[in-house]
């Protein structure tokens, strides 16, 4: 009996074994099938790979370089510019902030508008949302210190880049998971350490310590 | 025995190899759809729009003939205007949000799928960049989106191994690299 039971294990190793491998091919396969043939089902948002005008390594950069930092609450949201690009149709969305103080920069009171990503359209299809691949999505009732640039100077702001806006919840500064190193390193901080650390900026840049970056283009 | 252990590591090696491609700088990643996209054949076509300045003109064809001609792919440019039967068009155009310099967009997909691009706009914002190597670079990046290309990846995590298709776009670094190349080489 005990030779017989030995003489199947090699046996059921072999199957067991084999299962294992079956398994895991069929795994990676879903795994791919759903990095590679995603369309196949209905786009839920697309996303755009982009290149900002700016990028920082450091806080006090990015302050200098903002037109204002603010913090305050996103109250509404409404249809912006749209940019036809023959084929397709791109509408940004214009976010209304409600500013509880500004940080930095232009004093500004009461309510400002920042546009942002918004919906895509090709040919006349039905409208999807898009977003910059390291954009967060930023939507009514959402609280945050936002660094903004006057990119158009048509009366709307546009987030500084996509390390421009960070999210609150209550003391603390809300955990994107951007993967960037200066938002990494501002996102382990609490609102109170954020805003005293823009202020230290706002002394260096009244100081000279600190200068703005030059857009790169020849607008804007 | 000794059979099913070789199958068993030669299905792990392979497996191994597959995960490793997806954790780079290579294809789209995403959960949704996304404007990186592999060009539907080895035959890259371009065209210019009447309105591309003339820096931004002379940055893509730089790029084109210089980085993207040296490599597996066949690259073909053709007459100004705007035909969706050429896979790649250049414009200057307003951007989709207000502080992107460029951008690269599918808009034609081929037939069931969402990896292999038949047409896709490069758009730029501006005539002119600061410098000359700024301009190359910005359209060595956006030119990359639509090859296959994406800013890092875990494991190409740096701007020496990207090159042009970091993100930011790296003003000094024009060339789209010996990484990105093998990239490309594999596919096409």
């Amino acid at each position: 009996m005990r030779n017989l039971a030995a003489g199947r294990r090699p046996a059921i190793a072999s199957l067991l074994l084999l299962a294992t491998i079956a398994l895991l091919v069929l795994v990676n396969s879903i795994g791919v099938n759903n990095r590679s043939h995603r369309g196949h089902h209905e786009p839920k948002v697309a996303i755009l790979d982009g290149a900002y005008a700016f990028h920082f390594d450091n806080l006090p950069e990015m302050v200098a370089t903002s037109a204002t930092v603010v913090r305050g609450t996103v109250v509404g949201t409404a249809r912006g510019k749209v940019i036809d690009e023959d084929e397709v149709a791109y509408t940004r969305k214009v976010l209304l902030i409600q500013v509880v103080k500004t940080l930095a920069g232009q004093p500004i009171s009461g309510q400002v508008t920042v546009e942002t990503a918004g919906w895509r359209q090709v040919d006349g299809e039905a409208e999807t949302e898009f977003r910059l691949v390291d954009e967060i999505p930023v939507s009514t009732g959402a609280s945050g210190i936002f660094f903004l640039y006057d990119f158009e100077h048509v009366g709307h702001y546009g987030f500084i880049d996509d390390q421009g806006a960070f999210l609150v919840n209550g003391a603390e500064v809300q955990d994107s998971r951007r993967t960037d190193s200066l938002v990494r390193a501002l996102e382990a901080r609490t609102v109170a350490e954020l805003e005293a650390l823009i202020e230290q900026a706002e002394a260096a840049i009244r100081r000279g310590e600190v200068r703005a970056k030059t857009y790169p283009g020849t607008n804007g | 025995m000794r059979r099913v252990w070789i199958l068993a590591a030669t299905v792990s090696l392979v497996l191994a190899t597959t995960s490793l491609a997806f954790a780079d700088n290579w294809g789209a990643i995403y959960d949704e759809p996304t404007s990186v996209s592999f060009q539907d054949d080895s035959l890259v076509s371009y065209q210019f729009d009447t309105n591309l300045s003339s820096h931004m003109r002379s940055a893509s064809d730089w790029t084109l003939i210089n980085s993207y001609a040296t490599t597996d792919l066949n690259i073909l440019k053709v007459g100004d205007g705007h035909d969706t039967d050429w896979n790649n068009h250049y414009a200057i155009g307003s951007m989709p949000i207000s502080g992107l310099i460029g951008y690269h967009d599918c808009v034609y997909w081929v037939s069931f799928s969402r990896t292999r691009c038949r047409h896709g706009h490069v758009r730029y914002k501006n005539s002119s960049l600061s410098t000359t190597t700024y301009e190359r670079a910005l359209a060595c990046h956006e030119t990359a989106h639509s090859v296959g290309l994406r800013h890092k990846g875990s494991s190409a995590n740096s701007q020496s191994i990207v090159r042009c298709v970091w993100n930011p776009v790296p003003s000094n670094d024009p060339y789209v690299g010996s990484h990105n190349v093998a990239h490309i080489n594999g596919l096409y």
